[in-house]
């Protein structure tokens, strides 16, 4: 009894020290922590401790909006419209409300639509305008999105286009960058 | 060395019971606040035939996937019975019944919920899952006539305690250490980036922005000075209090105008933590237990 008395508490303490030390490695900078222990601290964390306190860094420098114009009956386009506007403002004016999850989760998406229609590899000239692949999967969620957040904008038997214009402090308007999607009536 | 080994595994922690007991009721309230809040969009966020957030596709029977139950395509129509037991089990424990059971399957069915909106977490849901995992283990202070489990009990909760105000000091002290490495921190230009982004910012601010680039440049000074402090001073009886008085006002910056007002309800809960201000002890709900 007197040793598990004495010695529990040690037990303990290594196993703590362990913890902590391997969630340590996990968030420290890349720079200052060898490959092999990210690897195994990762292992280890992720299931129950993941976390991440790279707090706005770097801060971000771009944003990216949703811009949709759609078919008129008299073939032409109607003006571009930003559908999420009043999501954003949702969130502006009601710091209760859920809609910051709202905001996170557009801007998530924009930021891996980019990534999915591999905009920078595009970039080629100043003003780059790729042609993203509406058959991607966050393009999907992003439609659906636009037509449950602004169903007179953009209904299902539409045909639109919808274009993600990023902006870069580091760039002008005139070195704008942007992906363009066309959607038909006809694929819905 | 020794000796804060000897601090921190074998001292009293009478002191600290009450504060921990206010820690667990904060949390659990801000679980409750999180359930009701979610349930305002939960048709876009969380129905299956209206997957706005792309889930993640655990695969294989590991833990990660226990964690992202919702994710698998067998378990997404339970979604509202996991935020029923949350919300129930949340609220049993802010009210002390099974507090240990009504924690864990808090932290099951926050953890599950969580991980199904991956996309939109921020660090607060992150910190609040890991500190309902650790407040599991500690005990509300109740003696036991076994001596082995008596033991056991004193040993969980010092670590515990020791492992929740470790963790938060680690997100001072990461975040600092990003910020002090990141040259748009360092030249006082992050706070004005981060604040034209739309997501993070307040329309009527955007236009004033470049007019307030001094006024800016200091207070993202202020912030790196207040993150790369928390970690000494938390640890000075007499500056303790100010400090915190501090952080609130700083986390109140962070919910108004950042609009990250579930980071900014994690981090002050976890205040209470280091400090309990005496009126706390005015609420019943918060009031020790008589049978400590």
């Amino acid at each position: 009894m007197k040793f598990f008395k004495n010695y529990f508490p040690i037990l303990i303490a290594v196993l703590v020290a362990g913890h902590l030390l391997l969630i340590l490695l996990h968030t420290l900078p890349e720079s200052l922590t060898p490959k092999i222990a990210k690897s195994i601290s990762g292992r280890y964390v992720q299931p129950l401790f993941e976390q991440q306190w790279s707090l706005f860094v770097p801060s971000p420098t771009e944003h990216r909006t949703v811009w949709v114009s759609k078919k008129l009956p008299n073939d032409k386009w109607s003006t571009w419209e930003n559908p999420f506007l009043n999501a954003f403002t949702t969130h502006q004016n009601n710091r209760f409300s859920p809609a910051f999850r709202i905001a996170l989760a557009i801007n998530s998406t924009l930021h891996l639509i980019s990534y999915e229609n591999d905009l920078d590899a595009k970039v080629k000239c100043k003003l780059a305008i790729s042609n993203g692949n509406p058959k991607s999967g966050y393009f999907r969620v992003l439609k659906f999105a636009l037509q449950k957040f602004n169903p007179t904008l953009l209904n299902p038997n539409d045909s639109a286009r919808i274009f993600i214009l990023l902006e870069s402090s580091s760039l002008t308007i005139n070195q704008c960058r942007g992906i363009l999607f066309s959607v038909n009536a006809s694929d819905n | 060395m020794l000796q804060i080994i000897d601090h921190i595994f074998y001292r009293d922690l009478s002191e600290e019971y009450p504060r921990i007991r206010i820690f667990r009721k904060c949390l659990l309230l801000y679980c409750v606040f999180f359930i009701i809040q979610s349930l305002f969009e939960y048709q876009l966020l969380f129905d299956p035939s209206a997957s706005f957030v792309l889930p993640a596709h655990p695969q294989g029977r590991s833990l990660l996937t226990l964690m992202n139950l919702l994710s698998l395509p067998t378990m997404e129509n339970f979604t509202g019975l996991f935020f029923a037991v949350a919300g129930l089990s949340a609220l049993s424990g802010f009210f002390d019944f099974y507090p240990k059971i009504s924690l864990s399957l808090t932290f099951f069915t926050i953890t599950n919920i969580q991980n199904r909106i991956y996309p939109t977490l921020t660090g607060g849901d992150e910190l609040l899952s890991m500190m309902l995992f650790y407040l599991i283990f500690i005990s509300n202070g109740k003696k036991s006539a076994c001596e082995i489990w008596e033991t056991t009990r004193k040993s969980l909760d010092r670590a515990f305690v020791f492992v929740c105000k470790a963790q938060l000091i680690l997100v001072y002290v990461i975040s600092a250490l990003f910020k002090w490495m990141s040259p748009e921190w360092l030249q006082g230009e992050a706070l004005s980036q981060i604040l034209n982004t739309p997501e993070f910012s307040l329309f009527f601010l955007q236009p004033h922005l470049p007019a307030m680039h001094y006024f800016l440049a200091i207070l993202t000074w202020l912030s790196l000075a207040y993150l790369s402090l928390f970690p000494i001073f938390i640890f000075i009886k007499p500056a303790r209090k100010n400090l915190l008085i501090i952080g609130l006002a700083f986390h109140a910056c962070i919910a108004i105008f950042m609009g990250l007002l579930n980071f900014s309800l994690v981090m002050v809960c976890c205040y209470t933590l280091f400090y309990t201000p005496s009126f706390f002890s005015k609420i019943p709900a918060l009031r020790p237990a008589q049978n400590l």
